[in-house]
């Protein structure tokens, strides 16, 4: 039976989505097998982020409405055979989704994968819950922003009354030369504001700001692959995103940082 | 400058469960708790969830008893 994680924030923007995508190819390059749903009816991006929305012919409406199999609506990734996307659809219809609904579809996915990723919706309403319904363990990305974490707060008090198995904590964007300097907040003060078990801290990547989203510098390959090792063994490795940005080579890149 | 950040976040969070309902809920449960036993014996624990609707707040209680006891008997 697979482990059914909802990755949410709260707040937009925080990449959610980026890490669902990036953690189940990290996932599927270990030798597991993946399916990412996208969990956002109406303002879906999962199949853009993965490349593959004109390969999408039938989306988790279309399961659910009957107008498929599940099979049917899998994308299987090109380089990565065992990670597969279900993507969700831009047409907005309330009437036909509700919690059960949804939770059959991942129950199924659940028999034949090892990891199913529920790409969560923003905000704390019915799509949140719904997602969240489907899922046993829940990761809540958070950057190292005020709103971010006020939101994130919000969110892991919502969670406390659901029944998961573990709530996670991943710190994304992070810029390295602000933490080293102290001129953000912090990662172990976001940890002691929070108090969830981190799995992971990821450097902003100048790769997705350029839309690259699949492909990325070695800090943030690095990261990601620790991020997927911690989920599934249980480890505590985290990325230095502040090392490369301390001492005098450190400084040195600090300041050419700041001037370009 | 990071110290001003964590101070005004915990500010920020402080206000945010200062002003939410749920603050209130073990209390609620608690009292809600003693309430019931008086009238029945409690199979299980009670269950207390407060939910926002339209500007309104529901509590939403659900109770197992197993028996009740006899009108006006208090424990």
């Amino acid at each position: 039976m697979a482990r059914k994680i909802v990755i949410t924030s709260g707040k937009g923007g925080v990449g959610k989505t980026t890490i669902t995508a990036r953690l189940g190819i990290k996932l599927a390059s270990l030798g597991f097998r993946v399916v990412v749903l996208d969990m956002d009816i109406g303002l879906n991006n999962l199949d853009v982020v993965m490349g593959i929305e004109q390969q999408v012919n039938f989306d988790l409406l279309d399961v659910i409405c009957g107008n498929c199999r599940l099979k049917q609506a899998l994308v299987q990734n090109e380089k990565y055979p065992s990670l597969y996307v279900l993507a969700s659809t831009h047409a907005y219809d309330d009437a036909y989704l509700n919690k059960e609904q949804i939770k059959g579809v991942v129950d199924k996915l659940a028999e034949v994968f090892d990891y199913v990723l529920l790409d969560c919706p923003a905000g704390v309403d019915e799509g949140f819950r719904r997602a969240v319904a489907s899922a046993e363990e829940a990761i809540v990305v958070v950057t190292p922003h005020i709103s971010s974490v006020r939101d994130a707060d919000k969110v892991l008090s919502i969670l406390s009354g659901c029944e998961l198995l573990g709530k996670y904590l991943v710190i994304n964007r992070v810029r390295g030369d602000f933490e080293a300097t102290q001129e953000t907040l912090g990662i172990e003060e976001i940890i002691r504001f929070l108090k969830a078990r981190i799995i992971g801290v990821v450097p902003e990547d100048d790769s997705i700001t350029k839309g690259e989203t699949l492909v990325g510098s070695y800090q943030l390959e690095r990261a990601m692959t620790l991020l997927a090792e911690n989920l599934h063994n249980g480890t505590k490795k985290i990325f230095d995103v502040a090392k490369k940005y301390r001492g005098f080579w450190g400084a040195l890149r600090r300041s050419i940082k700041k001037k370009v | 400058m990071r110290e001003n950040q964590a101070e005004r976040l915990n500010r920020v969070l402080i206000q945010d469960k200062s002003a939410s309902p749920q603050r209130l809920l073990p209390a609620l449960k608690s009292d809600l708790r003693d309430l019931i036993r008086q009238y029945g014996e409690l199979a299980n624990d009670i269950a207390v969830e407060i939910q926002e609707c339209n500007g309104n707040h529901h509590i939403i209680l659900v109770a197992k008893v197993s028996r009740f006891k006899s009108c006006g008997n208090a424990v």
